[in-house]
């Protein structure tokens, strides 16, 4: 059934994403094409510096776009006039999150994916030779030097960006759907609920903060320093895995709330 | 004939406002139920607690025996009184939906249908006229083999002859061994199909009697008992 309803989400969601993605490639091509007529003079530069400016600009928006059509489709799929058909199909409520999350992080990644490969094209031919060598040379070096096994890196930094990006779907489809506990202003009351959350994250941080530079100095503080110290890398791994496990733990936690309040508080208008 | 549909003490509250107060309700398969009430009375909130789009705040319902969940969804066909479809999809694509996630669904019939009335298929249902969008949404919902329809006030804000269409393609369309719930206030148009009505005023069920039992004891047609009990 996830597979079925993945089918209608990404059929929904490419509908809006792909014609930006197009606009992206054409600005990246545009910027590569004006390169190919390179002289010292003011129209040159004019055009260069335009398209370049455009070409970061339609990057950014291409990744806001795709998070933020993302968010939408959750929300009239499931809480406006199409939740009456979405919410009638015999599917249960925990696959209609899977289906919503999967697609929006797929469609996250690839947008993520077409970025680069849009600055591909604007950098076509040497320079972009230059910057993938450069980077292979990075990667290799940086893994002989430490010593240390590449392909779990490569593992742990990937669990990372895709719990990084779940997680926000996570948390924003959660602050959607306890916002439809309202009567009304309930995308109000879900805007409220993240940006409650953000305050209560960022007073949890600042207490933390505030306890490390207190225990600064102290001989456990000092103790954790040194070890970090001497296990530079192993540390690292520890770091990794530690923002890991907070994110799917925050995952899980957004996961049950928005499927027991779909399950059983349900209050479609 | 078996119990289709079963509401045993059901109770929703939107705040302070109680929607429908301590419901007790028996339906049984093979017939067709007119809910009754005026505006606000609280048909649409039982029709949405039946499809498991609200959850009761007391009591319970049970439909052919089972609680609202994903089994139930399987064998009830819902009409709701506003647009529900994706208005970017072709009536192509939502079929192919319906025959994705119901197995019951008769995709020649609907087709058939489509095709009777001349509806282009191939286009955006955003581009349908209102009242063809009414009839995609009907079709569709007609076309399923289903064990119990509900119907919201189909044929509210529609001209006499869509009126009529409507009628006829509820009764040509169900599946005989099921219950059809038509939730509607405009009684004269649909007295002569129901079974049983059921009236709800204020939350609370006033009334459910057969037709007959009505002409026959109170000597009175639905339409006439109806303005009287919900006489200002």
């Amino acid at each position: 059934m996830v597979k079925k309803l993945m089918k209608y989400e990404f059929s929904s969601l490419a509908k809006t994403i792909l014609p930006m993605e197009i606009v992206l490639f054409s600005i990246a091509l545009f910027n590569r094409i004006v390169q190919f007529f390179e002289n010292e003079g003011t129209t040159y530069k004019i055009f260069i510096i335009s398209s370049s400016i455009l070409l970061g600009i339609a990057m950014l928006v291409s990744l806001v776009f795709t998070f933020a059509v993302c968010i939408v489709r959750f929300y009239r799929n499931l809480y406006t006039s199409q939740g009456y058909l979405t919410l009638t199909l015999p599917v249960t409520h925990a696959k209609h999150i899977w289906a919503k999350l999967l697609s929006a992080v797929i469609a996250t990644v690839v947008s993520f994916v077409a970025v680069f490969l849009a600055l591909a094209v604007a950098t076509a031919g040497d320079v972009f030779h230059e910057i993938i060598k450069a980077m292979a040379y990075l990667i290799k070096h940086y893994f002989i030097i430490t010593k240390t096994n590449g392909a779990f890196y490569i593992i742990e930094v990937l669990a990372l960006i895709i719990l990084s990006i779940a997680s926000e779907y996570l948390l924003i489809y959660t602050c959607i759907t306890l916002g439809q506990r309202a009567q009304k202003n309930r995308i109000l009351l879900a805007f409220g609920i993240y940006f409650g959350i953000y305050i209560v994250w960022q007073i949890i941080e600042t207490i933390f903060i505030i306890i490390a530079a207190t225990l600064a100095n102290t001989t456990f503080i000092n103790n954790i320093l040194n070890w970090v110290g001497t296990h530079i890398f192993t540390s690292l791994h520890i770091a990794f895995c530690s923002v890991t496990v907070i994110l799917f733990v925050l995952c899980l936690v957004c996961f049950l709330i928005t499927k027991r309040v779909m399950s059983k508080k349900l209050n479609l208008e | 004939m078996s119990e289709m549909l079963r509401c045993e003490n059901l109770t929703k509250k939107y705040g302070r406002l109680t929607a429908l107060n301590g419901i007790d309700l028996s339906i049984e398969s093979g017939k067709i139920i007119g809910i009754l009430g005026p505006n606000g009375s609280g048909k649409t909130t039982l029709i949405k607690l039946i499809n498991g789009l609200l959850v009761p705040d007391g009591g319970s319902i049970k439909i052919n025996g089972l609680p609202i969940g994903t089994e139930t969804k399987k064998i009830v066909a819902y009409l709701p009184d506003n647009n529900y479809l994706n208005l970017n999809m072709t009536a192509e694509k939502t079929m192919d939906l319906f025959c994705d996630f119901f197995e019951d669904f008769n995709r020649e019939a609907a087709e058939r249908m489509f095709a009777e009335l001349g509806i282009n298929t191939e286009v955006k249902l955003k581009s349908l006229s209102k009242g063809n969008k009414e009839k995609v949404s009907l079709i569709l919902t007609m076309s399923r083999n289903a064990l119990l329809y509900v119907l919201d006030e189909p044929i509210a804000g529609v001209d006499p002859a869509t009126r009529d269409y409507i009628i006829s393609t509820i009764l040509n369309n169900y599946n005989k061994n099921a219950s059809v719930l038509i939730s509607t206030h405009i009684i004269s148009d649909i007295e002569s199909v129901l079974d049983d009505v059921v009236f709800i005023k204020q939350g609370e069920l006033v009334l459910h009697k057969s037709v007959d039992e009505i002409r026959n004891e109170n000597g009175k047609s639905v339409d006439e008992l109806f303005r009287e009990v919900f006489k200002w």
